[in-house]
């Protein structure tokens, strides 16, 4: 199946621009395929979809491979994004309506390909090996008055 | 006294760990015998003097410990910070954000309620109400991070009146990378009323924005 890679033309210019350090920021979806089935009439969401807002949408994003493979009769259509991390999330979007099944393309391109896990208690995760600039408080560090050593 | 001492010693345990009461406890020289006489925490003082220093040498070594002058000019508070931190290390930043004030250090990743509208992954944001800038030892603070203005007394009719001044953007500037928006697991809240046929289930995924802190940029000094 022929297909466009992104970056293999020349003319489109790549969203992910390299920045020195930890603030580099790579797109973390990868690849994104429509599966669809010509005829199936619960594939029409996904099917007007891939005729017009897809177009632009591939323009928007450059630096993700957008894919479109017609499958044979019978099987479901699927949205299946594979991401940086090595990871894949697929949807199905059988009897969705066209802005139904952007909304499910939102979400994968929104999504980092983490695995889902509760976010409630974790407000502020601090980097890696990070350590806190004020240091540790300690009861034995605690000065509070000239030269009458230490309040615990 | 060396069963005072050792006692005192005993005290201190559980936040130094010490070695076991077997070994001889180091001579004790002038100052030991002033403390004897003297208030326990100096006694205490005493007792601890074969440890390592709690305060720095360099602090330590000056005898009369003095609290550094506070500078006199924006520039010259600038170049304390950098003094001790750089961009990317050593430095945090006092941050308002959605009515709640957040201590962020550079690479932290924050997670909020998803943030509307929906930048797409890769896009910067920009702190605007900073309150105050660190790193070890010194900070520009404005007079709202202090602590007492956030305490629960005030009501909602003042906490809407109240004004937080932020530290203006030229001095310090942090900004936020969206890494990406994403949901809960899937939460399942079950309702039954006894002898009432009412049951149902609720369903819910909280969004969630997750956010990349980085670098602290402070504004060139003089």
């Amino acid at each position: 199946m022929p297909r466009l890679i992104p970056s293999s033309s020349s003319s489109v210019i790549p969203k992910t621009h390299p920045v020195p350090g930890y603030q580099h920021f790579l797109t973390p979806l990868r690849k994104l395929i429509f599966d669809y089935d010509a005829e199936s009439p619960s594939q029409n969401g996904i099917r007007s979809f891939i005729r017009k807002p897809l177009i632009n949408l591939a323009r928007e994003n450059p630096d993700v491979e957008f894919v479109v493979r017609r499958l044979k009769r019978g099987k479901a259509a699927v949205l299946r994004g594979h991401y940086v991390n090595g990871r894949d999330k697929v949807i199905c979007v059988n009897k969705l309506e066209s802005d139904a099944v952007s909304n499910k393309v939102q979400l994968l391109l929104n999504s980092s390909g983490a695995k889902i896990k509760s976010l409630k208690n974790l407000t502020l995760e601090a980097a890696p090996a990070s350590e806190s600039a004020r240091g540790i408080w300690s009861a034995l560090h605690d000065q509070t008055r000239d030269g009458k050593g230490y309040r615990i | 006294m060396p069963a005072f001492a050792r006692l005192s010693v005993r005290g201190l345990q559980t936040t130094a760990p010490l070695p076991p009461p077997t070994t001889p406890l180091p001579p004790s020289d002038g100052q030991a015998s002033v403390a004897s006489t003297s208030s326990s925490a100096s006694a205490s003082a005493a007792a601890i003097a074969h440890l390592p220093p709690i305060v720095p040498s360099s602090v330590a070594s000056s005898s009369s410990f003095s609290l550094p002058v506070a500078p006199s000019s924006t520039s010259s508070a600038i170049q304390h910070l950098e003094s001790q931190s750089t961009p990317s290390a050593g430095r945090y930043v006092l941050a308002r954000l959605h009515a709640r004030t957040y201590l962020l250090h550079p690479r932290d990743i924050l997670t909020l309620p998803t943030l509307k509208p929906m930048q797409p992954p890769g896009t910067t944001l920009s702190l605007t109400k900073i309150l105050e800038v660190g790193s070890r030892d010194y900070a520009i603070r404005s007079p709202a991070a202090s602590p007492n203005l956030h305490k629960r007394g005030l009501d909602w009719k003042e906490k809407k009146l109240l004004k937080l001044e932020s530290i203006p953007s030229e001095i310090v500037r942090c900004e936020l990378t969206v890494l990406e928006h994403t949901k809960d697991p899937l939460i399942k809240v079950d309702k039954k009323k006894r002898r009432k046929g009412y049951k149902k289930t609720i369903q819910h995924k909280q969004g969630y924005t997750r956010l990349r802190v980085g670098d602290i940029h402070l504004a060139q000094a003089e």
